[in-house]
């Protein structure tokens, strides 16, 4: 059972969560070129290792957090609420299409990211 | 790419396996029956590197040499042969597909399977017993019925049941009115069935090596050389190898290996459990699944009961899941299959899965030249062993795709010619 520390209701089990996927990504701007959608809707990181990811806490606050834990240990490294820029995690690389990666619509790297040592009471 | 010619790639004769062998064995006591395969050295240069030594890299690596003369192959496993989710899925084989492309593919797999173990020489103990999914609404009868009429097109065999023949052909299954998942019907494949998971992987393997693959154990990948847009090297932790064509298939860490090339992809790695209970007599013929339930159960040749379910839902790479998974296959196997209850799990595992964008695999060229990748597999990677590896075989072999996987293409995604089964859209936990 993964245990989950919530930023508002402390640490809680897992199934009081639903889980959101990566959230490093950031949502283009209105005007974004296609290919600025197209990795926002479809490409990921998939590390192995430490991963910010999205849960819900539907069975507690109702609210977004935005959690970081290692896919590979699934150790839990830290919580915070949603809100804010979503931090360095920018996808690169060639993309399938072959085109390189779009910088535009994209916050900045390495901001915000106040990650708690341990789990946040 | 021209079949070996000038190459000298020693094959070794293969000691096939018999009633007479077997015999003659025995008066000797069984000292004389040959390794299955080969621990070879890794030599400085091959023609082609397949990345992965599982299922699927052993398929093509078998078809490469059987069927296109392409011999200086080598397949590099990270760990040991066939120890990856090849050793961890729950062996079920069916090409019960909506989609042209999806049922086409797997169709061509499946009749792949029916003559693999004479083929190979190997027992992969196909057993063609039926896989059953289970109905529990109105629109879940409609759905099945378009799906049926669908594969029955698509000249797949396809038999809708009404709740007495479901009850009829699963007696161990809760089909009364008490049900706490009650049952209207279900969609039967009865070609479709169970094959042994590991059995697929040394039968392709022992061929292959006899025909001339070199199958290289404990030798992980940790780089590419390319040059001008073009694969011309892999870095491996045994040495860097010559190559001129590369194929991954490495499932679950599809996303971290085409990482190395650069390549960012439409995958998230997720984790799916699976158990089996102690070994019991023969209660449960066929193989029965519920899509709306999350349960899907068989019974092994040596009488354990195999069950899974859904993923747990989160990206993991740990091979392993969390007890919420587990008490919601124990809750739905118990409520539909109630003499279940008394047994006592015996083991539980977890495998990789690479989910995709629209949940179907991805097979094919990248962007990178002479790089090929078979991945994006999510939780269906086993049915289509032999599949996957003929199609590869021939995708790596003619550096374009076979007709079969041509809508597999990774270019899909960005074309909006995706291949959604569940209509579930780039949500990959949810295929």
């Amino acid at each position: 059972m993964l245990l989950i520390p919530c930023p508002h209701c402390g640490e809680r089990a897992q199934v009081e969560f639903a889980y959101g996927g990566d959230a490093t990504r950031q949502r283009p701007h209105d005007g974004a070129p296609d290919e600025a959608w197209y990795e926002y809707v479809y490409l990921r990181g998939n590390p192995r290792g430490p991963h910010r990811e999205w849960w819900l806490h539907h069975g507690g606050c109702g609210q977004w957090i935005r959690v970081t834990r290692d896919t590979a240990t699934h150790a839990v490294l830290g919580a915070e609420p949603a809100g804010g820029p979503p931090g360095d995690g920018a996808v690169s690389g060639i993309r399938p299409d072959g085109k390189g990666a779009e910088e535009g619509g994209r916050a900045p790297a390495g901001s915000a990211a106040a990650e708690a040592g341990g789990s946040v009471a | 790419m021209p079949a070996d010619s000038k190459v000298q790639v020693r094959t070794r004769s293969m000691k096939r396996y018999s009633f007479l062998a077997l015999a003659r064995e025995a008066l000797r006591r069984h000292r004389g029956w040959p390794g299955a395969w080969r621990f070879p050295d890794l030599k400085p240069r091959y023609r082609v590197v397949i990345v992965g030594g599982g299922g699927h890299g052993l398929a093509t690596a078998y078809y490469l040499a059987k069927l296109h003369g392409i011999r200086d192959v080598a397949v590099l496993e990270k760990g040991w042969l066939g120890g990856g989710n090849t050793g961890r899925n729950t062996t079920i084989v069916r090409s019960n597909y909506l989609l042209d492309d999806n049922a086409r593919f797997y169709e061509h797999s499946l009749r792949l399977w029916e003559g693999l173990s004479r083929d190979l020489n190997y027992n992969v103990m196909f057993s063609q017993r039926g896989v059953l999914n289970l109905a529990h609404s109105d629109s879940q009868m409609d759905a099945f019925a378009r799906r049926g009429n669908r594969m029955r097109l698509n000249g797949i065999d396809a038999e809708l049941l009404d709740r007495r023949a479901v009850a009829r052909y699963v007696p161990l299954l809760d089909t009364s009115g008490n049900a706490r998942y009650p049952v209207l019907g279900g969609l039967l494949q009865g070609w479709g069935g169970v094959a042994r998971h590991d059995a697929v992987a040394w039968g392709f393997a022992r061929a292959a090596d006899a025909l001339g693959v070199d199958i290289v154990q404990g030798c992980e990948v940790v780089g590419f050389r390319i040059d001008g847009g073009c694969v011309t090297g892999v870095e491996t932790t045994r040495g860097t190898i010559e190559v001129e064509r590369v194929g991954l298939a490495v499932a679950g860490n599809t996303g971290r290996v085409a990482g190395f090339a650069g390549l960012t992809l439409p995958i998230e790695s997720h984790v799916l459990q699976a158990f089996v209970t102690e070994p019991v007599k023969p209660l449960l013929h066929h193989v029965v699944t519920s899509g709306a339930i999350h349960c899907y159960v068989s019974q092994t040749d040596k009488g354990e009961v195999l069950l899974g379910g859904d993923l747990d839902g989160y990206n993991s790479y740990a091979q392993r899941g969390n007890l919420p998974a587990v008490e919601h296959v124990a809750q739905a196997a118990v409520a539909m299959y109630p003499p279940l209850s008394r047994l006592r799990v015996m083991r539980s595992w977890g495998g990789v899965m690479d989910m995709t964008m629209d949940g179907s695999p991805i097979i094919g060229k990248t962007p990178v030249e002479n790089l090929f990748i078979d991945g994006g597999w999510c939780y269906g990677g086993f049915k289509a062993t032999p599949g996957s590896g003929w199609v590869f075989a021939h995708t790596i072999a003619h550096g374009e795709p076979h007709e079969l996987n041509a809508g597999f293409g990774l270019e899909r995604f960005a074309t909006g010619r995706t291949l959604d089964e569940n209509g579930a859209g780039p949500t990959p936990n949810a295929h």
